[in-house]
């Protein structure tokens, strides 16, 4: 059975790219994808996914704003192109932490420890 | 002899040789000179006067060395202070010696004061001759070692200097090229691979002109407008790769305006300010728009948003807005300035720098 994800990136190049990655791995369905934060708390909240791939910095909603207005955790996947929020990015129900331009084995052993 | 008197020991034993040999040769002066009446008188007086001149003068030679060289380090007067010290030890070495010749049966108590009178005579000249070239010596040695410690310090703070210029060469590129512009740049080449070649080979030439323009912002304080134009169509370019339709901008610089000299980077960080905090952040993005115009001395640079604007005296220290007035006033002084105002719902940021 194929893991659920959900996509939240405000660059939509990096969604493609992401969609495309897992894609590729053949154990991901994309139930979903967003570059507005305010549309993806509202899609996590009302279908909450097996994983999601949560980008960190974005205009109006950081990745652990969208977080903090979700009823329920999900787990989560964050993906960012620097890595100065890697220390609070573990301090939430994150299983990996992503750095862009992403690595295809990279992604596969994230996906693993989900 | 420079292989022997290149460490402590080997001076030691030149220093030796050097007095024994010297004492010898006096000596035989004096002889041939018929200071000597007799073979018996000749010899004794050498004995007394290597005996005294391998227990004082060496020992006096290596002191007033030691001296000399901390004397020359403090530039006190190197000369009269050794010369004052011969005439305190060398009366003293000579009385010394001819109490231990007396103790030990080598001498007559009753002639001590005239073989004194003698040896002193003769040792007198020889701890002149000995101690003025120690002196010489140790004088030069002590101003080798200043100039070698002189050296060094120059040395290292060269060093020192090239260093920081490495380290703000490197600063100068992370304060212009944004880790996070870095990256995610790097990210949407890699996602254009595969769907747009092309567009992915022109961002990376776009990225290349923009990292080649940073790294060179430390070599040239001013560059033409028309160069600085080119920085901010490869930003935008870059820019509206990741931010598609939301990104939009134009520019309007007269002809006769691109020449002006300007500081490298300096429109582009005013256009990466309006991106990053007046249009991306809205949900339907905006506009940036670039004019220039002049006046008889100055040259006026406008970039506009439609962004919600901001307030200029809320700037943190090290932001890119910050950095730019500050190389501003370092270049023109109350030449050049940075405003900010709000004209027909556009934020306006305008750059005043002298027609040079």
């Amino acid at each position: 059975m194929k893991l659920r994800a959900y996509l939240v990136d405000d660059e939509p190049l990096a969604l493609d790219r992401l969609r495309r990655l897992l894609d590729r791995t053949d154990r991901v369905e994309v139930i979903g994808a967003t570059t507005s934060p305010e549309d993806a708390v509202a899609a996590l909240t009302a279908d909450p996914p097996d994983v999601c791939f949560l980008d960190i910095q974005m205009p109006r909603l950081n990745g652990f704003e969208v977080l903090a207005r979700l009823p329920t955790q999900p787990i989560v996947v964050f993906t960012t192109a620097y890595d100065q929020y890697a220390l609070k990015a573990f301090g939430v129900n994150s299983v990996d932490y992503l750095l862009k331009p992403i690595d295809p084995e990279v992604l596969d052993r994230a996906l693993q420890k989900v | 002899m420079t292989f022997i008197v290149s460490s402590p020991r080997g001076r030691w034993i030149f220093s030796i040789l050097v007095t024994n040999l010297s004492v010898g040769l006096v000596l035989l002066i004096l002889a041939v000179a018929g200071q000597f009446p007799t073979a018996h008188v000749f010899f004794r007086t050498l004995a007394y006067t290597l005996i005294f001149a391998n227990l004082t003068g060496i020992l006096g030679m290596v002191v007033i060395g030691a001296i000399t060289e901390r004397l020359a380090r403090r530039q006190l007067p190197v000369v009269a202070v050794s010369i004052a010290g011969i005439a305190f030890i060398v009366p003293l070495g000579c009385l010394a010696a001819q109490a231990l010749l007396v103790l030990f049966g080598f001498a007559a108590r009753q002639n001590f004061w005239a073989q004194y009178l003698q040896t002193l005579k003769v040792a007198m000249p020889l701890a002149i001759v000995f101690g003025l070239g120690a002196l010489a010596y140790a004088s030069l040695r002590g101003r080798l070692e200043v100039a070698e410690l002189r050296l060094r310090q120059k040395e290292l703070a060269e060093e020192r200097t090239s260093k920081l210029a490495a380290e703000a060469r490197l600063r100068s590129l992370e304060s212009w090229i944004h880790p996070h512009f870095l990256f995610n740049t790097l990210n949407s080449i890699s996602a254009l691979i595969a769907s747009d070649p092309a567009r992915a080979e022109q961002i990376v030439g776009r990225l290349a002109t923009l990292l080649r323009a940073s790294l060179d912002s430390s070599n040239y304080s001013l560059i033409p407008l028309r160069q600085e134009l080119a920085m901010v169509e490869s930003y935008a370019d870059i820019e509206r790769v990741r931010f598609g339709d939301k990104l939009r901008g134009s520019v309007y610089v007269p002809a006769d305006l691109e020449e002006t000299m300007v500081p490298p980077l300096s429109v582009q960080s005013l256009v990466e300010n309006s991106v990053k905090h007046g249009i991306t952040p809205q949900p339907n993005g905006g506009e940036f728009k670039v004019t220039a115009r002049a006046n008889d001395n100055a040259v006026h640079i406008e970039v506009r948003d439609s962004g919600p604007g901001f307030d200029f005296a809320a700037i943190p220290g090290g932001h890119g807005l910050d950095k730019l007035v500050q190389r501003l006033d370092a270049l023109y002084g109350a030449k050049a300035s940075l405003s900010v105002s709000r004209h027909d719902g556009y934020s306006v940021v305008e750059m005043i720098v002298p027609r040079i």
